[in-house]
């Protein structure tokens, strides 16, 4: 078990700010034992954050699966439905947004983002190890759900604000153009979701 | 982010237990090996049903594993 501890790094001097190599402090304290006394008398003599302050307890370089999964979400989806709106709101703007239009850029997109989203999530399930769902990742869910919930019906009621403002103004919203708009509120409470798990995932939560 | 103030001594408890992996804990535990790194830092408080199952684990008591940041185990602190 000593060696162990040995690989363990370095005790923080208290006094000059610098750092002691563990080993050195364990010297000391060993240079006090008896027969009588076990490792965890030994243990003991060491200060209580010694093996333990230069290991953060959230650096943790590893992704868990679900956490993968989260982040190939959002950049699949903020990759497809960014382009996607900004050719919306561009065919708007020239006066060229036409159902058939819409409807043809909308499967096109959903097509993408699908695929991307299997080629991805394959890829990470065959390379990470397979993980039982548990309580954090569920707590974490709801956590998401419940942002995109508030921003869902944020923007939900903005869209049904702005509609009949936008149509006493003279600017009647075309059905095409309504059905995006709350298409693209779903999208970004999408990317609330997905942020929130990512978020959530990073900082352990 | 809320702050958690419940603190444990998972980590002494793996390092007396034949310095048991984080992994190892998880899969007796039943939950990911990330959910353990984040109940040791204290980012994540477990359920009552994890906290048990944890301090089953190491053959101890609740109190003994899990308890408030402004007590100590062994002082009178209110556990999970």
């Amino acid at each position: 078990m000593l060696p162990a501890l040995v690989t363990r790094g370095a005790v923080k001097n208290r006094k000059s700010g610098g750092e002691t190599p563990i080993v050195v402090s364990i010297a000391g304290t060993l240079s006090r034992l008896t027969g009588e006394e076990t490792i965890f008398d030994i243990l003991s003599g060491i200060p209580d954050n010694a093996f333990m302050s230069n290991i953060p307890p959230t650096l943790d370089p590893s992704m868990s699966l679900r956490e993968k999964g989260a982040w190939v979400c959002l950049l699949t989806t903020v990759a497809v439905f960014v382009p996607y709106f900004a050719q919306i709101f561009r065919l708007f703007a020239r006066g060229e947004l036409k159902t058939g239009s819409v409807i043809t850029a909308f499967f096109i997109a959903s097509f993408w983002q699908v695929l991307l989203n299997v080629i991805a999530k394959i890829v990470i399930a065959v390379r990470s190890r397979q993980e039982p769902r548990d309580e954090r990742d569920i707590a974490i869910e709801t956590k998401s759900f419940g942002h995109a919930y508030w921003v869902f019906a944020f923007f939900l009621w903005l869209v049904i604000m702005v509609a009949p403002v936008s149509s006493i103004a003279g600017h009647l919203l075309t059905p095409a153009l309504i059905s995006q708009m709350l298409f693209l509120c779903f999208v970004i409470a999408e990317v609330t979701r997905y942020l929130t798990l990512v978020i959530c995932y990073r900082r352990g939560s | 982010m809320r702050k958690v103030h419940v603190t444990n001594s998972i980590r002494r408890l793996r390092f007396e237990f034949d310095e048991m992996t984080q992994q190892r804990l998880a899969e007796q535990v039943g939950v990911t090996r990330q959910t353990i790194v984040a109940i040791e830092g204290e980012k994540y408080s477990p359920s009552l049903e994890l906290a048990f199952r944890i301090a089953a684990v190491f053959g101890k008591s609740l109190e003994e594993v899990f308890w408030y940041e402004d007590s100590k185990p062994g002082k009178k602190g209110r556990a999970v």
